[in-house]
Parts: structure tokens; C-alpha cells; sequence
């Protein structure tokens, strides 16, 4: 007899295919960052929960007021002479974008770009690519995934998925260099490589990690130095920023900077913190003539007025991934949007909106790891059963069990009495979650005594 | 700029919370030489190192540009290799913070921005007492041009987690108080 | 001593409990299906500790299953019959769990708006926190013999802030030797309705468990949730692994001269 298909959701299809060695990459650097940031995190801050809530509730503010200083912020940034664009979709942003280029480079040529999430999150490479420039990633593991024409799989470790011996054939086939499998050597090659494309780019395309309203400075961190070059060597710079990307002052900045770097990578501080005030001044020897922001909405407005604005105060250390069982076991891959992880599975439904990922949210065991080591406490785990209930409550997402029989029993003690007595009877064969269960477990069995039965045995 | 009132305007326009003060961290008084110490600690932890002047003479055999300052402290002419050429970059700092072992580098007159990044070896030679024990300290004299915080040599861990010094940036830092 | 002391910090002798308290016992549906030994354990528990046990007949389950499935409306039906039949009273609850526990302090409040439960307790929370047990007192002249045990902290302990409750009061108990296990904070990989819809990775999460368990050479695990215990205990009998489960109030029940 043939067996009836059974239809995963989408992430767990995906953990069924996924090949062993890629899970083992992903699960043994997960669990060294996770162990080197515990114990820098508890060095750097003497009180870490108090250092938290203080960072949440920064953030908080930001959120609260963001319309302010998102005004303030543009202000200040024309003061700096910084170019200030505003795009409310993906669409806009990489015209905004493409318009600039035309500008800066109108017979095509390299762009060098900076690792930055906001651009994948629009698919800018492609658009570029697609009228004739040669848009080239910098960072070396966003490097490594532009060339075997892969996607990131973690939002600061991007070939967390891959081995050295994937990363050593991939140089080899582009013809980087011999073949060799130390990470020190395939740097080099790929240092080599790269220096040639920041010296004939015209053009750098980089993320914000922070923008400060009131200086209207740009705040750019990283560990490599290519988010430097690419910022620095070509005349013109493009920065886009999630609009949510914004800290009120400068003074918020040494919090938020050990945070992010113990939280991301177990660093006391990032190696190149990148405070970007404007162009070259007239008086300067080097630097970008042409310094862009490109503020990107994109959903994030819809999101501030709903259930999730709390995703928002995300400042994209990647630790709730990290420390995931179930990313752990699935990789970033596995969630179908450039945002990941736990993070991944409120912001991707937040964003899109629960019709286009109505099962994402039910990819976790509701843990609390994630919300556990957030660096501004973001309560996951209480959106991702929000967004459950959103999808039920839309019809959008398959219920895996009929509540309703279960309900009938459970709303009266003598319902549940009866039940109790009538289940070895009751056909368990058919429970909905029978074969999920089964394919990997026992059934369990009633074991020892019965507890009401010994309760009304002894009064 | 259709977009910008757009958005402006479907944002919450909330705005009551009250900002929380980020309360400052108490200042340890330390001498100069004991911030010099606990730099130099945490630069060896990252991979850098203290040097004295005569290290520069050494490492200055290299091709290699200079900034102003450094210059007229060194008394060599500024300026040197064109900067792509450059093995080695020379440049003063702002400013070290202790706690973190880092250097503050802002731009300027005679201060590219390419000399402490493009080379494959960084020089900083600076003043001794330009040193503060936090970040705090640091961020509070900011200069206000584009300025860089840089610490510890470049590196990666991006294959298999495993650390490795000067991908983009300088993979040696020398750092030399007089 | 158990792996991690930080918290509640034990003491060599045992606290006798004076003053009588009146504690309502919350079954949990899982103890009331399948584990009545779990439940017999707790009251022999309180009571062996002077508190008086009430049960009350009418009480079925807190409402997770459909709550965390999403069914937020069934949720609330089922929730509605807790409260009526175990919340109405000035009595604190206790119930061998911690997620039916954080189920009303923290799953309650979202489902009605701000409704607040302080006195509801999980076990070890109750006994540490309430009763100020810091080591067990033993009363059994025939103790067990020695045996390896790893604790597995569940994770909706998490939620209502317990630390190492549960594993500080095994620990005390003197035939009993906690190992530490690697990874010991990841989760088992129960996570509800999850561990049917998504069993492969349900499945993944929880042998890495027992691989580590295993690995730290434990022949039981202990934890203070059926509902991990359940499906950890389904992994080992399907894959014949030299292993068994058990729920700590079991433990500190078998320390209970008879």
C-alpha cells in the first residue's frame, strides 16, 4: 500500500534534506560563539541585566519617538552635508540607488559593497547587476556566498553553513589562487583579489549599523577593514538604514557598541568602529566627495503601528540564532527570507505580513533561549504565539490538531473524568500527531498508579 | 521626496516616553603609565603590540607614507609611497582608551583616512598622555570629523570560526607613546 | 553539588517547616494522563513538609496545548474552567511543572488582559521559595544506592525566573550525583505540537540531548516536566538507549521513610 504524502511546513522539509556536514557547521560554531560571548559579556558587564534593560529601554524611546528624530537625524545629516534619500519600499530604494550610480558612474564599472542586510533585504545586487555594473561583496564570507551564488545563513556569520574545504574549492574555481585549505591563505587570496576591485571602484555601498540623530553622524562596525575601503577609497558612498537604525546621542553609543560587539562575536569591541560625519571636508586628504542615506521604510512603518514593534528594537547581533536549537539544527537557510532565526521568524511574517509565511512562527519550541541572551530583550518567543494566533485567527495557517474535541473535554471536570476513563479504549491510532510522533518515537504508555484512584483511595 | 511624507507619516507619532539617562560609569583615577599598561595588555590580547621609536626606524625600511604629525615628531618628511604601495602606514592617534585597548583616529589636514587601513603594517605614534581609561571618557571628547575606532588588528573568523589577522586592514599594529 | 549554585545556595541541615500551610494541587493533564506516580509524589512531598493538600476533582489542564498551537479561543475556553476550579481561592497552587506554571503567569495575562496569578507555583519553586528547603530532608532508613543522574533544566522555567530549584534539592539528596552535561541550557526539543509537525528537528534537538547525557556518562534523567521527560523518554525507547526518565518529585518521594 502506498503511503499518503505527508506535507512538512516549509522549515521542517527543509531540515529533512538538509546534508549533515552543513548542520554540523552550523551547530559547532554556534555553540563556540555562544560559549565565548557568555563569558565576555559577564567580564565587559559587571550588572548585564541591568545593562539590558537599559539598552531596551533606549530603544524603546527610539521607537516611541522616531518620527522626531528620524527628522532630526536628516537635518543634521544635510548639516553634514550628507545627501539625505527616503524610500518607503524596495522598489524606491534601489531606484533612489540606481539614480545615484547613473550619476556617480554612468559608463557602468565596480561597485564594491560593504556587508549590509538592508541591501539584501531589497535585492539590490541583482538590480545592479542586471544594468551592467559588477557589484562586488567584500566582506569574505558574503565574498564566498556571491560567488558560489548562495544567500547568507546567519546575519553576521553569512557562510556559517559551509566548511573550508567547500570555501577552498569555490577560490579554486574562480581561480583565486591553489587550492589550499587554511583560512589564513584563503584570506590572503581573497585580500588580493578584492584589493584590485576597491582600487578601480568609483563606487562603496555599505549598511548602518547606528545612525545618530542628534550629530547625524553614521555609524558603520566591522571587523575585516573592507567596510572601511569601501567607504572610504571610492568617491561616493551610499549608506542605507533600516529607518529604525537610529540612536538619540552620541552617549548611547558606548553601551550600544560593547553590546553589540560582546553580544555578535564575544569582542570586547569591534575592530574598526567607523564614524562617518560627511564627505571629505575641502581641507582633507582623502575620503568620499559624495556621502549618501538612503532611509529605508519598506514595511517598518506598518510594523512600529502593530504587535511586533518590538522587532524593531533589533540591533542585529545574531545571538538569538546562535543560541536557537532549532536554528542549530536547520541553519538560516531554512527560513526562506534574508532575515533568520528567531529573529528571522517574527520580523519575515512581520514584514510581509502573516498571509505570505503562515507556518514560520510554529518553527520553534517557544524555549526562550533567544529572548534569554537579546541584548535589548526583545520578547520572541511571546510574538512568535502571537503570530500563531494571528494565523489561526486569519485562517491562513493549518491547524495541526482539531481542538475541539479536546476543548469539549478539558472545559468540564466530568467530561474529562469520563475521558480520562474512556482513553485506553479511544482510538489513539487516529490523533493527528500520531505519525510525527511516531516516526521518531514511542507511544507512551500509562505507567504505575493512577492518581485519582489512589486519591480516592485514601479518604 | 513623495516617500519621505509618506513615511513620516505612517509612522506612530507617540513620542511621550521619557528618555532614560545613560547613567556615566564611575571614572577610575589612574596614572598615565597604568592606562599604559592596561592598553598594552589588552592590544598583546588582540594581537598588537607596544613599540619603542627604534621599532619604527626598523619598520620604516619598508615602503610606507607618513601623516603630518607623525612627520614632525619623527622629523621625516610626511607623505611617502603612493598609498596602495604602502606596506606601511604611520599615523598619530586622538586618543587611546585603556579598557578596550582601542585608538581613536579622526581625519584632518594632513590625516588621510587610507593610512592606518590600506598597508599591511599600522604605526601609531602619539603623545602619552592622550590616553583615558573608558569609552565613556573617549566618546565624550569625539572630534567632530569623520573619525575612526580601531582595535586590534583586522580580522575574520567568517571559515569554520577560526581567527585570522589582517583580511582588509592591517594585520600588525605597533603602538609606540612618547 | 549541583552544576550551577549560584542562586539558592544549600545548607548542610535539613529545614523543618513549622508554621502549617493549605496548598491546592494542581495536577497538571500530562501527570493526570499518564504519570499519576508524579502527582502521588508531590502530595507525598507537601505533606511529608506539614502541608495540607487539597484536590480538587473538577480541575483538567491549563490550556497551553491549544494556547501554544495558536487556538488562542479554545485556549481561553479551557483556561476559564483553571480558574474557576483552582484559582479562586487564597490557597497557592502547586504543580510538578513548570510550564503549566508559566502557562498561568505569563500565558494568562496575554490571553485576558493583565490578569496576574502570584500564587501559583511550580514544585521546586514552591519548596525552595515558600517552604525554604534548601536540602531535602530525608527520612528513609533504606536509601537507594549511588547512581550518576543528569538534570535537564526545562525551559518554561525560564519564564517564571527558576534557576537551579529543582537540581539544588537532587543534588542534596546523598545517593544522588549530578553530572554536568555539555550544552546542559539547550532545550530537550519537546516544544508542543512542534515535536509532531516538526519531528525531525524535534527529533535532532533531543538526541543531541541524550548523545550528551550519555556522554557524561548519566544512566537517568531527572528533570521537573512531563512534557520533556515524555518525549525524551520516546526518543530512548525507540532508539533502545541505555537510559531512563524520571520527574524529581519522584526522587525527593523515594528519600520519604513509609
Amino acid at each position: 500500500m502506498k503511503a499518503k504524502p505527508v506535507n512538512h511546513p516549509a522549515v521542517e522539509a527543509f531540515a529533512r534534506q538538509l546534508a549533515e556536514t552543513t548542520r554540523d557547521s552550523v551547530r559547532a560554531t554556534s555553540v563556540k560563539v555562544i560559549e565565548s560571548r557568555k563569558a565576555r559579556l559577564v567580564d565587559a558587564f559587571p550588572d548585564l541585566e541591568a545593562t539590558r534593560t537599559q539598552a531596551s529601554q533606549i530603544k524603546d524611546f527610539v521607537l516611541a519617538n522616531i518620527s522626531n528624530l528620524l527628522s532630526q537625524l536628516e537635518m543634521k545629516c544635510r548639516l553634514n552635508g550628507v545627501q539625505v534619500h527616503w524610500a518607503k519600499d524596495a522598489e524606491s530604494a534601489r531606484k533612489i540607488i540606481l539614480d545615484i550610480c547613473k550619476e556617480a558612474a554612468p559608463d557602468g564599472g565596480t561597485i564594491v559593497k560593504a556587508k549590509s542586510m538592508a541591501t539584501e533585504e531589497i535585492h539590490l545586487n541583482k538590480h545592479l547587476i542586471d544594468v551592467g555594473y559588477n557589484v562586488v561583496e567584500t566582506d569574505l564570507g558574503e565574498f564566498v556566498v556571491q560567488i558560489d551564488n548562495d544567500t547568507p545563513s546567519h546575519i553576521v556569520a553569512p557562510i556559517i553553513h559551509k566548511n573550508r574545504r567547500e570555501v577552498a574549492k569555490s577560490f579554486e574555481r574562480e581561480g583565486l589562487g591553489p587550492y589550499t585549505e587554511s583560512p589564513e591563505q584563503l584570506a590572503a587570496q581573497a585580500r588580493k583579489h578584492l584589493r584590485e576591485r576597491f582600487v578601480e571602484a568609483k563606487i562603496g555601498i555599505s549598511g548602518v549599523n547606528f545612525a545618530i540623530a542628534e550629530s547625524g553622524r553614521l555609524v558603520l562596525v566591522e571587523n575585516e577593514g573592507n567596510s572601511r575601503l569601501s567607504t572610504t577609497a571610492p568617491d561616493t558612498h551610499i549608506a542605507i538604514m533600516g529607518l529604525e537604525k537610529l540612536l538619540p546621542s552620541e552617549a548611547d553609543l558606548p553601551l550600544f557598541l560593547k553590546l553589540l560587539a560582546g553580544s555578535a562575536t564575544g569582542q570586547r569591541m569591534t575592530v574598526y568602529t567607523h564614524l562617518i560625519s560627511g564627505p571629505r571636508r575641502k581641507d582633507e586628504d582623502d575620503g568620499p566627495t559624495a556621502v549618501h542615506l538612503v532611509i529605508l521604510d519598506n514595511g517598518r512603518s506598518k510594523v512600529l503601528n502593530g504587535p511586533y514593534k518590538d522587532i524593531l528594537k533589533c540591533i542585529r547581533c545574531g545571538a538569538c540564532s546562535y543560541v536557537c536549537p532549532v536554528y542549530r539544527q536547520v541553519s538560516g537557510h531554512a527560513y526562506s527570507h534574508v532575515y533568520s532565526g528567531p529573529l528571522g521568524a517574527v520580523l519575515a511574517p512581520a514584514l510581509e505580513g502573516i498571509e505570505a509565511l503562515p507556518e514560520l512562527a510554529k518553527a520553534s519550541t517557544l524555549c526562550g533561549a533567544c529572548e534569554e541572551v537579546c541584548p535589548v530583550k526583545i520578547p520572541i518567543p511571546r510574538m512568535l504565539l502571537q503570530l500563531r494566533d494571528e494565523a489561526m485567527r486569519k485562517g491562513v495557517a493549518e491547524n495541526p490538531i482539531p481542538w475541539t474535541l479536546f476543548t469539549f473535554g478539558a472545559t468540564s471536570g466530568l467530561r474529562w473524568r469520563t475521558g480520562l476513563k474512556m482513553l485506553p479504549m479511544a482510538r489513539i491510532a487516529k490523533h493527528p500527531l500520531k505519525d510525527g510522533w511516531t516516526e521518531f518515537r514511542e507511544l507512551p504508555k500509562k505507567e504505575g498508579r493512577d492518581f485519582r484512584k489512589w486519591w480516592n483511595g485514601r479518604s | 521626496m513623495a516617500d519621505r511624507d509618506d513615511i513620516l507619516n505612517a509612522l506612530p507619532q507617540t513620542g511621550k516616553k521619557a528618555r532614560v539617562p545613560v547613567p556615566a560609569p564611575p571614572l577610575p583615577s589612574l596614572t598615565s603609565d597604568a592606562m599604559w599598561q592596561i592598553f598594552g595588555a589588552r592590544l598583546e590580547e588582540l594581537g598588537g603590540r607596544l613599540g619603542t621609536l627604534e621599532d619604527v626606524e626598523v619598520i620604516l625600511s619598508r615602503p610606507h607614507v607618513i601623516d603630518q604629525e607623525s612627520a614632525t615628531r619623527l622629523g621625516r618628511q610626511p607623505g611617502g609611497v603612493p598609498i596602495w604601495e604602502a606596506e606601511v602606514g604611520v599615523t598619530t592617534a586622538d586618543l587611546a582608551v585603556a579598557e578596550i585597548g582601542s585608538l581613536l583616529i579622526s581625519t584632518g589636514p594632513g590625516r588621510p583616512r587610507m593610512a592606518s587601513l590600506s598597508p599591511v603594517v599600522h604605526v601609531v605614534v602619539m603623545p602619552k598622555e592622550r590616553i583615558v581609561a573608558t569609552l565613556e571618557e573617549a566618546f565624550a571628547r569625539l572630534s567632530d570629523r569623520s573619525t575612526v575606532m580601531i582595535t586590534g588588528p583586522s580580522r575574520t573568523a567568517d571559515i569554520e570560526h577560526v581567527l585570522v589577522r589582517g583580511v582588509h586592514g592591517p594585520g600588525d599594529i605597533v603602538v609606540v607613546p612618547v | 553539588m549541583p552544576p550551577d549554585s549560584n542562586v539558592a545556595k544549600k545548607s548542610d541541615s535539613p529545614v523543618r517547616v513549622e508554621a502549617r500551610h493549605r496548598v491546592r494541587l494542581m495536577l497538571t493533564c500530562l501527570c493526570d494522563i499518564y504519570f499519576g506516580e508524579v502527582g502521588i509524589s508531590t502530595v507525598k512531598i507537601l505533606e511529608h513538609l506539614n502541608c495540607e493538600v487539597l484536590f480538587d476533582k473538577e480541575q483538567t489542564c491549563c490550556g497551553q496545548p491549544p494556547y501554544n498551537a495558536g487556538d488562542w479561543s479554545a485556549a481561553r475556553q479551557v483556561a476559564g474552567l483553571t480558574m474557576r476550579a483552582l484559582l479562586e481561592s487564597e490557597d497557592p497552587v502547586v504543580m510538578p511543572s513548570a510550564s503549566c506554571a508559566a502557562m498561568i503567569r505569563e500565558g494568562y495575562p496575554v490571553l485576558y488582559e493583565g490578569m496576574m496569578h502570584p500564587e501559583v507555583f511550580e514544585l521546586g519553586e514552591f519548596l525552595v521559595h515558600q517552604l525554604k528547603i534548601r536540602s531535602w530532608p530525608v527520612t528513609t532508613a533504606n536509601p537507594p544506592a549511588k547512581r550518576r543522574v543528569a538534570f535537564h533544566r526545562a525551559c518554561h522555567g525560564r519564564g517564571i525566573g527558576l534557576t537551579n530549584e529543582q537540581e539544588m534539592l537532587v543534588g542534596s539528596l546523598p545517593w544522588i550525583q549530578l553530572v554536568r552535561i555539555a550544552q546542559g541550557e539547550q532545550c530537550c526539543g519537546f516544544g508542543g505540537a512542534f515535536c509532531a509537525t516538526h519531528g525531525a528537528i524535534s527529533a535532532g534537538i533531543g538526541m543531541e540531548k541524550l548523545h550528551n547525557i550519555m556522554k557524561a556518562g548519566a544512566e537517568e534523567i531527572v528533570s521537573g516536566d512531563m512534557g520533556c521527560l515524555l518525549h525524551l523518554d520516546g526518543l530512548i525507547k525507540k532508539n533502545k538507549l541505555p537510559l531512563r526518565t524520571r520527574h524529581f518529585a519522584e526522587l525527593l518521594a523515594e528519600a520519604i521513610a513509609p
